[in-house]
């Protein structure tokens, strides 16, 4: 099998998931570094090239608010989720679960 | 320690927007650092950056709209558009630039003529393909643009072409290049002849002399000036027509309908010439009459009917040309409806 489209394929079923991924540990503030080493914990992999402009772009749409911590030596701008974005994960999750449900009993075989 | 960071963090935010550059990079400049270590080396620095790749593409995920010229939704339109005008282009450049190169050169030594033929045709053939490729870029672009304004009206089903039916009759395309060339040649030269008013009647009073007689030029200089516009607007329409065959690929109504328009006009500039009462040069008609000794009331209603005998044969092409064309084109179409003969054919 060809790796490359094996490749294409996975980027693309893990798109999705890993916006839900950041939200959820959104709930609790963070920057962006230690998100990034709280996913790769959690064996999201996401590149930092790629998650530094998607948290700005979740900002922009007003899902989540930002502020630079300046007591340190050097500032840091934390994110976290805001109410609008509480919403939409309780949204995706219920979603997601559906999905879930529907794929496994479909993998399985079931009716 | 290097300023590898400062470096590619701007390399990241000179392809931003103004208003997004100051906080882009003092937030990617905190993450970078938030990467490394306490005085990290220039190894640990230099993999950061890696990691984080190429800073066009990083600046690229940053931007919150994709930029296109020609959006995907367009591109196979281009494309295709491009290979057609380019073909069109290409060959006609090619053509015209050689042609008007060797009238230049005329009397030169043919070697270097040749050469220089050669070269003005090959400049000439570089400088249309750019010119037709950044008209049809910039057409394309526009197109794009006023598409995805939201005034634009949703697309419906009716305006889907119609199916190419089984009854379909295709352009040759290679009768259709051919034909674009030749008229390409002929009508250069038509227009330099018209414009240069030079028609002239000459014959060889007998076998053994070496220059033939010349005449007067048959036609008047302020008739043939005041119809060369008319007659650069007709070729510039022949052309079209043929650019719309390499488009439309088979007849059909619409081509039918844009084939008259210009046929007919082109048989209108025709007769505008033929009808111009200050036609025929004067100082030709003294020189036709002193040489055969006619009358010369005879000759000019003789030049006249033969004027209006071509007009009418050129009227007569022309409307048979236009009854063939929507034949095929109805054909084409699936809208005539088929003849008892072929009905009973259908029936076996």
């Amino acid at each position: 099998m060809d790796e490359n489209i094996l490749n294409n394929f996975l980027s693309e079923l893990k798109r999705g998931t890993q916006t839900i991924a950041i939200l959820k540990l959104l709930s609790d503030s963070q920057y962006g570094y230690s998100l990034l080493q709280s996913l790769q914990d959690r064996n999201i992999n996401i590149e930092a090239g790629t998650l530094y402009p998607l948290l700005r772009r979740l900002e922009s749409q007003g899902l989540l608010r930002s502020d630079w911590d300046t007591s340190e030596s050097r500032p840091r701008k934390y994110y976290v989720l805001s109410d609008e974005g509480h919403e939409l994960l309780k949204r995706l999750v219920e979603e997601w679960n559906q999905l879930n449900n529907d794929m496994n009993r479909l993998l399985k075989g079931e009716k | 320690m290097n300023d590898y960071i400062e470096r590619y963090v701007y390399a990241v935010t000179k392809r931003l927007p103004e208003k997004n550059r100051e906080e882009v990079g003092k937030e990617l400049m905190s993450m970078i650092w938030d990467m490394l270590p306490e005085q990290p080396t220039d190894e640990q620095i230099e993999k950061v950056l890696y990691d984080l790749g190429d800073p066009r593409v990083l600046a690229s995920n940053y931007q919150e709209k994709k930029h296109y010229l020609i959006s995907p939704v367009w591109f196979e339109d281009y494309i295709r558009v491009l290979k057609i005008v380019l073909i069109v282009v290409g060959s006609v450049s090619l053509i015209f630039g050689l042609y008007g190169a060797l009238i230049e050169a005329a009397g030169a030594n043919p070697i270097e003529a040749f050469a220089e033929a050669f070269a003005a045709a090959i400049s000439g053939f570089f400088d249309g393909m750019f010119q037709a490729f950044a008209w049809v870029t910039f057409i394309f672009a526009l197109i794009d643009w006023f598409d995805k304004s939201p005034k634009k009206a949703a697309w419906k089903v009716q305006d889907l072409s119609k199916m190419p039916k089984e009854t379909s009759v295709y352009f040759s395309k290679r009768k259709t290049i051919v034909s674009l060339i030749i008229t390409a040649i002929v009508g250069t030269i038509m227009l330099y002849f018209v414009y240069n008013n030079q028609f002239y009647f000459f014959y060889w009073e007998n076998l053994h002399s070496d220059a033939p007689t010349i005449f007067a030029s048959v036609f008047t200089d302020v008739a043939t000036r005041r119809y060369f516009a008319f007659m650069l607007v007709s070729f510039a329409f022949d052309i079209i027509i043929h650019v719309m065959k390499l488009y439309y690929g088979r007849y059909n109504v619409k081509f039918a309908a844009e084939f008259t328009i210009q046929k007919v006009f082109a048989f209108i500039v025709t007769l505008l010439f033929v009808m111009q009462a200050d036609l025929l040069n004067p100082m030709f008609v003294d020189e036709m009459v002193s040489k055969f000794s006619a009358n010369p009331a005879r000759f000019e209603e003789g030049f006249h009917a033969v004027m209006i005998a071509i007009a009418a044969l050129t009227g007569l092409g022309i409307a048979t040309e236009i009854i063939k064309t929507w034949i095929l084109s109805l054909r084409s179409d699936g809208v005539r409806t088929p003849s008892i003969k072929e009905k009973l054919e259908q029936m076996k």
